[in-house]
């Protein structure tokens, strides 16, 4: 398999269309983590960001030639996300409710940290839903996934400035509510 | 400055976090979804080249039938025509139907009306 990690998007996309592997998986491991972060900020539960992130690539995929600005396939690829994880929240609020909590995944560590993990993202989860889907898109894809200002004003199609207003007010808002609830500190790490 | 608050510790929701293995199985998910779809895009990219190939041979082949059919009518008739043997003509042979052509029958000359010049009382006579 060619290394293409080094191609632009629009190269990428360019091959991706006439059926590249190497160039559709670059596209993938390079936005898969902002994929999976946008839909978690959309639906709120592992488990539906992980749907939503899987069935937008492919929907990306299939509809690869309809991206008319290869060089901006970031913005066009997560608008894709962000509507996939509309429309799974709209399927399962047509099921019945069964809110899996975060963290069932095989290879954790030991149990304590699990629990420790656990109940730090039920923390999280429950902070991030009092923030507006924007902010929460703007702060993980900023402080989960280390995108700088500059990235995420450009994938997101955003003016900078409203992106640094985003996760200034998200930020501070999940700090009140983090040092509120049960004493955890917002500093506190998984080391 | 913004830039210089501290970053909310939200690795706890990375689903990598603890799971090492996790972003390795999310891609390779993603690749198998992807596969029909990328099998597709390939067939797709090879019908396409087939269809100009194909095109291209619809209109080649015809065109060089009809050619070769032209050029074997040609070589044949040119074969024929220099198998043909060539006419021997006598001069006189040959020249005769001219005068016979150009000149006038004697007694019709004769008849006309128009005063006869000099040149065409000799051509008739030579003609008759």
């Amino acid at each position: 398999m060619s290394d293409s990690s080094h191609l632009s998007d629009g190269e990428l996309v360019g091959l991706a269309r006439s059926g590249d592997r190497a160039a559709f998986a670059t596209l993938v491991r390079r936005y898969g983590r902002a994929a999976y972060s946008v839909a978690y900020s959309v639906t709120g539960r592992h488990e539906d960001a992980e749907d939503g992130a899987q069935e937008a690539f492919v929907v990306a995929l299939q509809r690869l030639d309809e991206c008319r600005k290869p060089d901006r396939f970031a913005g066009w690829f997560l608008t894709i996300v962000r509507n996939r994880a509309r429309n799974l929240i709209r399927r399962e609020r047509l099921r019945e409710g069964d809110p899996l909590p975060f963290g069932l995944e095989s290879g954790m560590d030991g149990p304590e940290r699990w629990v420790e993990t656990v109940e730090l993202r039920g923390r999280l989860r429950a902070a991030l839903g009092e923030l507006s889907e924007v902010q929460r898109e703007v702060v993980l894809l900023h402080d989960m996934e280390g995108w700088k200002h500059r990235e995420i004003a450009e994938r997101l199609e955003m003016p900078s400035g409203t992106i640094r207003s985003h996760l200034h007010y998200a930020r501070k808002r999940l700090r009140e509510l983090l040092s509120t609830d049960a004493g955890v500190k917002p500093e506190e790490k998984l080391g | 400055m913004m830039d210089m608050e501290p970053m909310v510790p939200l690795e706890a929701l990375d689903p990598g976090t603890g799971d090492p293995g996790y972003w390795s199985r999310f891609h390779d998910s993603v690749m198998r979804s992807a596969g029909p779809a990328l099998a597709l895009r390939r067939q797709a990219r090879r019908v396409t080249i087939a269809e100009v190939l194909a095109a291209w041979s619809r209109l080649v082949v015809p065109v060089s039938v009809m050619a070769a059919a032209l050029l074997a009518f040609v070589i044949v008739t040119l074969e024929s025509e220099s198998e043909r043997p060539m006419p021997l003509l006598g001069i006189e042979e040959f020249l005769a139907p001219v005068w016979e052509d150009r000149a006038e029958p004697l007694p019709a000359f004769l008849h006309s009306e128009s005063p006869p010049d000099r040149d065409a009382v000799l051509f008739a006579v030579e003609g008759f």
